[in-house]
């Protein structure tokens, strides 16, 4: 096992079958990472669930703050048990003080024993009533947040079982990832290797960075968009297989994007190209940074577009600046030549 | 293609001919092409107008629902909050008067003799608490819901916008159908020799006014009885929602065919002016076409209630007896041999099968 862990040298010679048999302790171990980390994200499905639907609850609330008009049902009957529960609290207090004016004016003098009786016996009536008054408005639903919603007999779990996945593979990728560096690596020059190693290396920190970025940053603002278009005309609500398969989709794919210093700095340190010729082409990038932009956020506002086009040209030029000094440091040397010779 | 039925005379002229056709296509599908989009901006821009005037059916469909459901069964959860929270509104309505009167009174009881300052602030504290809580249920009988209506329900993420985009490409695709046609017609009518021209463009003219005649009675006659039907069958068991996605598509499919359907006139035309088949023909024969039609309106109508297919039908006989009555008088006027006696009256024939 010790073994498997560790790449095999550039050098060593082995057969197919001792490759074959690397293949498979590498995929084994891979299996058994995902696994405990699925059984973790199943385990803890709950938190797990609450997290991915963040970013749609705080949609919610940006929709509820902006909705102008009078909103569909769902939303006027969420306000009326509102301010109905207002009206209960304001009224529990309200029958109180009659009560203690009733019990002041009959025990001022002249009132007639009658009048006392009758008095005490609305008393204890208003007493009842307000005690129920302050049960029925502290039962006014606090809790108007809609969830996604699931239709199917078994929806809620297999659900559940899919988000548990995604989050194992979050959780597990660098160990995965470095599974398989540890099984190409050896194939690669030692002079491939020193520019490979580190740009492996970035690849997880990048895609979690960029995960990170779409859940805080993007998502919100795209279901907000999506979830409030014309919400006058629909009872919105939000299934959850869809819901789910959205953010991952589209968490992974701004992860995905954000690997352009990956490309970028294997271009200049391999030679193909230099910061020179990408500095002047920058237009180009820029315009096919915009369109895989355009097509990874699914709302056709310019806004959340220009949210995560923003950081790729940040990302595209620090990584032009930092391939420059890297150049500058150790110029790429033309090894590729010497190497094939 | 007019040039392909011609012996080639010259390769240039046949080139240049070849080009002006391929330049007129461009230039209509251009045309066609941005009238749908100017077409379908209208109808996003006003597409609050375009889905309410899609969802009416739906919405009549629920009235009739809540009408029939009234008397018996208690309905289902929905129908009961609903009910429940208008009742609560009435209840705060007439609490809050109460209330004040209450007040009222003791704040004359108060002013009585031999009531103690001590008491008297007392009561016009009650009071003030009292007018804060009139207050209070006011606004709480204001935000009673006004809107019961449910709305056709969205599942997906973007499903509000991409059902809103479809929605306004078929109102577009409605709306520019006139221009569709006759760009279609501009392109083809001038391939076809010219006496059959004289059958062809009049029946061009009529097929987009039966089309939107077609569409018009179905969303105001069809959709509105067949929602009611569908949606409220076995409504005490079911919570019935009605997805937007699925209603857009039934009401598009329902009207589209619908309109289709009620081009009939326009085929027998044809068939009667081109000499095919004759209108007593036609007319001998009306058992057969009535059991088609009959067969046609069960299918294209969602519901398997015989009277939205009746409904349907209805009109579809009389158009198909109103069109026959047509070409008779039509055919009176200009027997059909008048026509294809033209010059060019056989070899039409063989070039319409090649088109």
């Amino acid at each position: 096992m010790a073994t498997a862990l560790r790449p095999i040298g550039h050098e060593d010679r082995l057969s197919i079958v001792d490759h074959l048999d690397e293949l498979r302790q590498r995929l084994i171990i891979s299996l058994l990472t995902l696994v405990v980390a699925f059984g973790f994200c199943f385990w803890q499905s709950d938190r797990l669930l609450d997290l991915v639907n963040r970013p749609f609850e705080n949609a919610q609330a940006n929709n509820a703050e902006s909705a102008t008009r009078d909103g569909g049902a769902l939303q006027q009957s969420a306000r009326f048990q509102k301010q109905l529960g207002d009206a209960l609290e304001a009224v529990g207090p309200a029958l109180a003080g009659v009560s203690r004016s009733l019990d002041g004016l009959a025990a001022a003098e002249g009132a007639s024993v009658g009048a006392q009786t009758a008095v005490a016996a609305s008393q204890e009536r208003i007493a009842v009533a307000t005690a129920q008054i302050r049960e029925a408005a502290a039962a006014v639903p606090t809790d108007t947040d809609r969830r996604p919603v699931t239709l199917g007999v078994a929806e809620p779990f297999t659900v559940t079982l899919t988000v548990a996945l995604y989050g194992a593979l979050l959780l597990s990728l660098p160990l995965l990832l470095y599974q398989a560096y540890a099984f190409i690596l050896p194939a690669f020059s030692p002079h491939e290797r020193n520019v490979a190693l580190p740009l492996m290396a970035m690849v997880p920190v990048l895609f979690i960075l960029g995960v990170a970025f779409a859940y805080f940053a993007v998502l919100e603002r795209a279901v907000t968009f999506l979830q409030g278009f014309n919400d006058d005309e629909f009872d919105i609500l939000l299934g959850a297989r869809d819901y789910y398969k959205f953010a991952v989709l589209f968490m992974a794919g701004i992860g995905v994007l954000f690997q352009i210093p990956v490309g970028v700095l294997a271009v200049t340190r391999l030679g193909i190209l230099t910061p020179k010729q990408l500095r002047a082409n920058r237009g180009y990038i820029i315009l096919a940074i915009a369109v895989m932009a355009a097509l990874v956020t699914p709302t056709p506002d310019p806004v959340t577009m220009l949210l995560a086009m923003g950081p790729l040209i940040l990302l595209f030029e620090l990584s032009v600046l930092l391939a420059a000094w890297i150049n500058r440091a150790k110029p790429p040397p033309e090894p590729d030549i010497d190497e094939q010779f | 293609m007019a040039t392909a039925v011609r012996p080639p005379s010259l390769e240039e002229g046949m080139e240049d001919r070849a080009a002006a056709a391929l330049g007129q296509v461009k230039s209509r599908l251009t045309k066609a092409f941005i009238g749908v989009a100017l077409a379908f901006v209208l109808c996003f821009w006003q597409q609050d107008f375009v889905l309410q005037t899609v969802n009416r059916p739906f919405e009549t469909a629920q009235d009739t629902i809540a009408a029939r459901g009234a008397p018996g069964g208690d309905g289902g959860a929905l129908q009961q909050a609903a009910r429940f929270n208008a009742e609560v509104g009435g209840a705060l309505r007439s609490v809050g008067p109460a209330l004040t009167s209450v007040g009222v009174s003791l704040e004359q009881l108060a002013d009585a003799e031999g009531v103690s300052p001590a008491e008297r602030a007392r009561v016009a504290q009650a009071v003030a608490r009292i007018e804060v809580a009139v207050a209070a249920l006011r606004e709480a009988a204001a935000a009673v819901p006004t809107d019961t209506e449910r709305r056709p329900v969205t599942l997906g993420v973007a499903e509000p916008f991409t059902t809103t985009l479809s929605v306004a490409l078929y109102g577009a695709l409605l709306l520019s159908l006139p221009l569709l046609i006759y760009q279609g017609a501009a392109l083809l009518v001038p391939l076809l020799p010219r006496p059959s021209r004289t059958i062809v463009v009049p029946l061009l003219a009529l097929s987009p006014v039966l089309f939107v005649g077609g569409v018009l009675f179905s969303y105001y006659q069809v959709l509105p009885r067949a929602l009611a039907f569908l949606q409220g069958f076995n409504d005490a068991e079911f919570d019935t929602l009605l997805r937007a996605r699925d209603y857009y598509s039934l009401s598009t499919l329902l009207m589209g065919a619908t309109g289709v359907l009620f081009m009939l006139p326009v085929v027998i035309l044809g068939v009667t002016r081109t000499g095919l088949v004759t209108p007593r023909q036609l007319r001998d024969g009306r058992g057969y076409a009535i059991l088609a039609l009959a067969v046609i309106t069960a299918v294209v109508t969602p519901t398997p209630d015989p009277i939205t297919m009746l409904l349907l039908m209805v009109p579809l006989v009389v158009l198909y007896e109103l069109s026959i009555l047509l070409a008779t008088w039509v055919d009176r006027l200009r027997p059909p041999s008048e026509d294809a006696d033209g010059p060019g009256a056989d070899p039409p024939a063989p070039e319409a099968k090649d088109l």
